[in-house]
């Protein structure tokens, strides 16, 4: 009943976002549950947006499996479509008959979305994975807003953004594209140790040859 | 004819390397697909400008990609939630053309729903295709925004907005690793 990072995906990248949502809290662990994922383990020592939902969601009643995939994976969506996770930035799958929910995300492509004035703001790859996370909570706990559950995790997504000083998205707007926006980056948090430069801004999978 | 717009050329680039993974260092390859589209008519014409799906047909080793969206179908119970933005768009003038280029990944890799287990990614070499079927939405009309759509709500008033048109294309992809 927690947190899983899927190792069929890059568990690495994963665990770097998780670990930015909390903040750097070094209470945040990581042991191998099976073959294919491995288990987060976290008892918040600070607190803040990051750290509640993240905790919450390792004391979830619910079991919640995090794929972070590269630009250019191609995803289900659910009307017999293969889709490039890139133009979506992620997807959240219902449990399925053994109760798994699945988060998929893209870890290094930048995107954007709106503040309410209508300006591009950008989406760094750990809020992408908040606001994926936040339907998957909400999945997990019988509190999914089914008539718009975007406006639900837009509205959790913006309380990490401001813990992090991030400009806030409209949550009557879902749209967004691909592009750096305003080009703003989830400050660095002590400890963090990012595995590169990937992110909003970081490198695009192309090109040298 | 989308109001008279036409894929004048698909041309595959060689192949490209992305930079270097930052988890260990793995280089994928890419390829860089132009398609040129022309308007030969009076009126600028809008078109789809991105990415919206791909297959690939290894049978018959015939790559797909749709800068069109697909049609609204019915959910399935298990499928996911996500925002779907509005296509991007390049506007061409008339008597103009325009060329668009995506990037396409010398090795696909694709999610899939396996019940109990984490999503399963599957990953399938499309360096032998044969073929390149390009499809693009166009139309007279510019697209709009559509702010509070969900991926149905925006598929379904895209089936409203413009026609689509294809054509294919032989190549030979660089096959070098
Ligand atoms: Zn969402």
């Amino acid at each position: 009943m927690t947190l899983f990072l899927s190792k069929l995906a890059n568990d690495g990248a994963a665990l770097v976002d998780v670990f930015t949502i909390t903040r750097c809290d070094s209470a945040l662990g990581v042991t191998a549950a099976t073959s294919q994922v491995d288990r987060i383990t976290y008892a918040k020592t600070s607190s803040g947006a990051g750290q509640d939902r993240i905790e919450a969601l390792v004391q979830s009643a619910g079991n919640v499996v995090i794929s972070a995939v590269p630009n250019g994976t191609n995803i289900p969506d659910g009307a017999g479509n293969m889709i490039p996770i890139n133009l979506v930035g992620g997807a959240t799958y219902p449990a399925d008959a053994n109760g798994l929910i699945q988060v998929a995300y893209c870890f290094d492509n930048p995107m954007f979305g709106f503040d309410t004035a209508g300006n591009q703001i950008s989406l760094p790859r750990s809020v992408i994975l908040l606001h994926e996370l936040s339907h998957a909570f909400h999945r997990a706990n019988g509190s999914f807003d089914a008539a718009d559950p975007e406006f639900q995790a837009i509205t959790d997504e913006n309380r990490y953004r401001a813990q992090v000083g991030l400009p806030l998205r409209d949550p009557n707007n879902h749209n967004g594209g691909q592009g750096p926006g305003d080009g703003l980056q989830i400050p660095t948090c002590t400890g963090m140790v990012p595995p590169g430069g990937t992110g909003p801004t970081g490198p695009s999978p192309c090109c040298s040859c | 004819m989308a109001g008279g717009i036409s894929i004048s050329n698909i041309e595959l680039s060689g192949r490209r390397r992305g930079l270097p993974s930052p988890m260990d260092g793995h280089r994928d390859i890419w390829f860089d697909v132009t398609i040129t589209v022309a308007n030969p008519g009076t009126v600028p014409l809008h078109v789809i400008s991105e990415l919206r799906s791909m297959s690939y047909d290894a049978a018959q080793r015939v790559l797909t990609l749709r800068l069109a969206e697909a049609k609204p179908g019915p959910l399935h119970e298990n499928g996911p939630i996500f925002s779907l933005p509005t296509p991007a768009t390049v506007t061409v003038k008339p008597h103009g053309e325009a060329k668009i280029t995506v990037k396409i990944p010398g090795i696909l890799k694709e999610l899939s729903q396996v019940p109990g287990r984490p999503l399963a990614l599957a990953h399938t070499d499309i360096r032998d295709m044969q073929t390149i079927r390009c499809e693009i939405g166009a139309s007279e009309k510019p697209m709009g925004r559509f702010e509070r759509a969900d991926a149905r709500a925006v598929r379904t008033r895209l089936a409203k907005w413009g026609n689509t048109i294809s054509r294919e294309t032989p190549v030979k992809p660089d096959t070098r690793d």
